[in-house]
């Protein structure tokens, strides 16, 4: 019996690489229309598909071009208000060796999604004080 | 001087991984408001290794249909000037790939609000920006090819600085190595 031809690893990356920016570029022209909430579907496409490629190029072993897509994803993330998963990917891709300035630009993105993120939870937090305080 | 002609429809399907339909929208709609077609851009090129007939400069001819004009229209109605200039800007980045180095596949990512282009076929970086104001074209050019060698992958560089000016535009067009 015959098996299906599988897809050599580096077609699927490069397929995955152009779909990646197709999606990314489609986003963009749909918030320059004003149409945002098909903008945010495609985004939140792109987001995954960027996370999926830096995995597969951690696996293949270009790290470096890795840390571009993690970014990328991240990106996404934090326009889609998915502060958390920005901050891992930015955690993620500040654990590389990186250029300095290309560091700095990280972190000042990191501090930002960090903050936007605990914002709900401090909210969440004094809801339940306020809570207990009642109770009690 | 070689002059090469083109339809700006061709860069939709020069570059498959990109969604460009609306960056030659955005170009026709600037194009369209500086002359008749065809615009003309007087491109000048800096370091590069292009074909034996492309020297220091060249004539860029740009034609476009009318669905493409009709839409640009609409378009001018509601975008702002300066994202209009440089989504242009991109897209003759893009045909001047395409006609000229079509070996070369352009990609995008992102950085925060900042899109990023490269052209992994030649691990290159590529910074386009775009402007109406030609006193702005050099300034502009030395800004971008600063900002684009500092690319953390490290790669070389393409720089494209359009000018959308009337009756025709500018091109500055450079490629640069790091050091």
């Amino acid at each position: 019996m015959r098996h299906p031809k599988v897809k050599p690893f580096e077609a699927e990356l490069e397929r995955m690489l152009g779909e990646a920016s197709w999606l990314l570029s489609h986003a963009q022209a749909l918030a320059d229309y004003g149409r945002e909430e098909e903008a945010v579907t495609e985004i939140t496409r792109a987001a995954n598909c960027e996370e999926q490629v830096a995995y597969r190029l951690d696996a293949a072993g270009r790290e470096q071009e890795a840390v571009i897509h993690r970014i990328s994803a991240a990106s996404c993330y934090e326009q889609l208000g998915q502060y958390a998963r920005a901050v891992t990917l930015l955690r993620a891709a500040l654990s590389r060796a990186l250029l300095e300035e290309h560091r700095a630009e990280i972190e000042r993105q990191l501090t930002r999604c960090l903050a936007k993120a605990h914002k709900p939870l401090r909210r969440a937090s004094s809801h339940v004080a306020r809570v207990q305080a009642a109770a009690g | 001087m070689k002059t090469v002609e083109s339809m700006i429809e061709d860069i939709i399907a020069a570059h498959p991984d990109l969604y460009l339909e609306h960056c030659a929208v955005m170009a026709v709609a600037l194009m369209s408001r500086k002359s008749l077609k065809p615009y003309e851009f007087m491109v000048t090129c800096e370091g590069l290794n292009l074909s034996s007939n492309v020297e220091k400069s060249l004539l860029l001819r740009v034609s476009w249909d009318e669905f493409t004009a009709a839409k640009a229209h609409r378009m001018w109605q509601t975008e702002q000037r300066k994202a209009i200039a440089e989504r242009a800007a991109v897209a003759l980045g893009a045909l001047l790939f395409a006609k000229l180095v079509p070996e070369a596949k352009m990609r995008v990512t992102r950085l925060g609000e900042r899109a990023d282009f490269w052209l992994p076929r030649l691990q290159c970086a590529l910074e386009v920006s775009g402007t109406e104001s030609h006193s702005e074209l050099s300034r502009r050019h030395r800004e971008k090819i600063v900002q684009v060698l500092s690319n953390p992958l490290q790669w070389n560089a393409h720089v494209i600085v359009c000018c959308f000016d009337a009756p025709h535009g500018y091109i500055e067009w450079s490629y640069h190595e790091q050091e």
